[in-house]
């Protein structure tokens, strides 16, 4: 069975090559456009990994991290998670950490512009990390 | 002997903090017993200069002193003119104003010395006697003395004014240009966010296009492909710079700083340095001590300038070259040294590799914004640090190389000062 993986980003053109290269490797995608439909698509699905844009209008990605701490979320509690960001926006690394309270590490963001092998290469490692 | 202490005194005040009001009234009181008369006052000639207003006065009742506005041109005129000039019985000389006033107040005769400021005469300090008396040369000459010691704190007050006022506008200057850079910091990181959004994607459909993800595609329009891939990534990474630059010269670094473990931060340098190298054919040696002391620094910010020197020394080796990450814990601080054996910088450009858009005149293919070592700069030098570059490397004689320091935690929570020895 191939892996499931949910992308939300504003974007539509981040959607769509995000989509392509995982396509190609045998993934199954699904997109949402912001925040309320990523949540929405989350529930429905229940992909195996979630890749998540930070900035986004409607409830962005920092809201989205904040509800899924809800006890109602809890069923997706292991569900890994991929930041898509940029590095240098240092704005947005020390709102996520401040409002998660998690350290942004390496292997759990992604910058943009996104390469091809880089994004690959970590949603493999989250998916084979979730499944240990 | 007692007009000697009397002007120490008066000069000690001056020189003291007390306020100007507190040092004429001290004057005038001083004055007054010194030359033994009942009363002394020091007059200043309104702004328009036609009246005369005590400023400060000794002996003198409130009724007397409020009798009321005092004509300049009813003043002893030789006063207004720079010269001591004395009244024997003020309550008959037609120069006295308020005769009727003098003579309820008691007073008999009256010394006018003027007070001079820069060449000009700013007021008079007046005696007052209850019994007609002429004055003394010696008297006379105290007075002037006395008289010019207060003309000295009225300036030394007006400067103090002026200065004050200059500050004040300073400090609202200042903080209106603060405003406007803040501003300009905001309309700035807002222009570059918009302006690497749709970059971006661009960018990364050329690496779906280029990774094959979208079907195979032939060897001319690949190429078409990666080149214009190459432009789009100048074009991001002067966005970056910039907006880079902005943030640092709005002092953005030290509020990002936190401890972190310096391994950590080099070793995500090294492993996008690795990819670097291996793709060019060119070693990469790393010399890490084992322990090193967490660093009081903004991480992302200290990644990015390991990971351009690295990135840099790769560019300017040749493939079969080598490029070597050393750091060295110091007992002030740690230094961090990135060599390689490449084509070097000529020596007399050395202290200008620091500079914005500054090209070495050996680098043909110019790469990059020409902004990344002056960003590299300012980081280092956010923290405390030093930055330089050497070519030929010291050690190897080839190449180049650029070390820089980041200064270590003291204990009790201070950072050691760069510019202690």
């Amino acid at each position: 069975m191939s892996e499931k993986i949910l992308v939300v980003d504003d974007d539509p053109d981040i959607l769509e090559a995000i989509t392509l290269i995982f396509e190609c490797q045998g993934y199954q995608v699904i997109t949402a456009r912001d925040g309320i439909e990523g949540l929405a698509c989350l529930k429905a699905e229940k992909p195996d990994l979630m890749i998540l844009d930070l900035l986004m209008p409607k409830i962005d990605g920092f809201a989205v991290l904040k509800e899924l701490q809800d006890p109602r979320w809890s069923e997706f509690r292991d569900t890994p998670i991929l930041i898509l960001t940029s590095v240098r926006e240092e704005a947005s690394r020390r709102r996520y950490e401040l409002e998660t309270g998690l350290e942004l590490g390496a292997d759990s963001y992604v910058e943009k512009p996104v390469s091809p092998a880089i994004i690959l290469k970590k949603v493999e490692k989250l998916i084979k990390k979730q499944k240990v | 002997m007692r007009y000697s202490e009397t002007l120490f005194e008066v000069a000690t005040q001056i020189s003291s903090s007390l306020s100007t009001d507190e040092v004429l009234k001290a004057i005038v009181e001083s004055t007054a017993h010194a030359v033994n008369v009942k009363g002394c006052s020091l007059l200043l000639l309104s702004p328009d200069k036609r009246q005369l207003v005590h400023s400060a006065s000794y002996g003198l009742s409130d009724w007397f002193l409020k009798k009321g506005p005092i004509s300049a041109d009813r003043s002893p005129s030789q006063t207004l003119e720079g010269k001591p000039d004395q009244v024997l019985d003020a309550t008959k000389d037609k120069n006295i104003q308020y005769r009727w006033h003098v003579k309820k107040e008691g007073i008999a005769s009256i010394l006018a010395v003027p007070v001079i400021l820069d060449n000009e005469v700013i007021g008079m300090m007046k005696l007052y006697t209850s019994k007609p008396r002429q004055f003394s040369e010696a008297e006379i000459s105290f007075v002037k003395g006395v008289t010019s010691l207060g003309a000295l704190a009225l300036q030394k007050a007006r400067l103090h004014e002026t200065v004050s006022q200059d500050l004040q506008q300073c400090n609202i200057d200042l903080s209106r240009l603060e405003n406007e850079r803040q501003n300009l910091f905001y309309f700035l990181s807002m222009a570059a966010h918009d302006l690497k959004a749709p970059l971006s994607a661009v960018q990364t459909y050329f690496g779906v296009l280029l990774g094959g993800f979208a079907g195979e595609i032939g060897e001319k329009p690949s190429n078409i492909l990666e080149r214009c891939n190459v432009r789009i990534i100048e074009l991001l990474e002067l966005i970056s710079d910039l907006l880079d630059i902005s943030k640092i010269e709005a002092g953005q670094v030290v509020t990002e700083m936190k401890e972190v473990h310096l391994e950590s931060v080099a070793a995500n340098s090294v492993e996008t340095a690795w990819a670097l190298a291996e793709k060019k054919g060119i070693e990469l040696g790393v010399d890490i001590p084992k322990r090193l002391p967490r660093l009081y620094c903004a991480s992302s910010r200290l990644q990015h300038v390991l990971t351009h020197l690295m990135s840099n020394a790769i560019t300017y080796t040749h493939p079969g070259g080598s490029v070597k990450l050393k750091i060295v814990n110091g007992r002030r601080a740690i230094q961090i040294e990135v060599s390689d054996t490449g084509i070097g910088i000529p020596r007399e450009e050395l202290r200008q590799v620091f500079q914005e858009f500054f090209r070495a005149s050996n680098n043909v293919e110019a790469k990059g914004s020409g902004l990344g070592l002056a960003i590299v700069k300012k980081v280092v030098e956010a923290h405390g640090g030093r930055i330089w570059a050497e070519s030929p490397c010291l050690e190897t004689g080839k190449g180049c190389r650029f070390s820089f320091t980041i200064p270590k935690k003291e204990k009790g929570g201070k950072r050691t000062s760069p510019f202690k020895s």
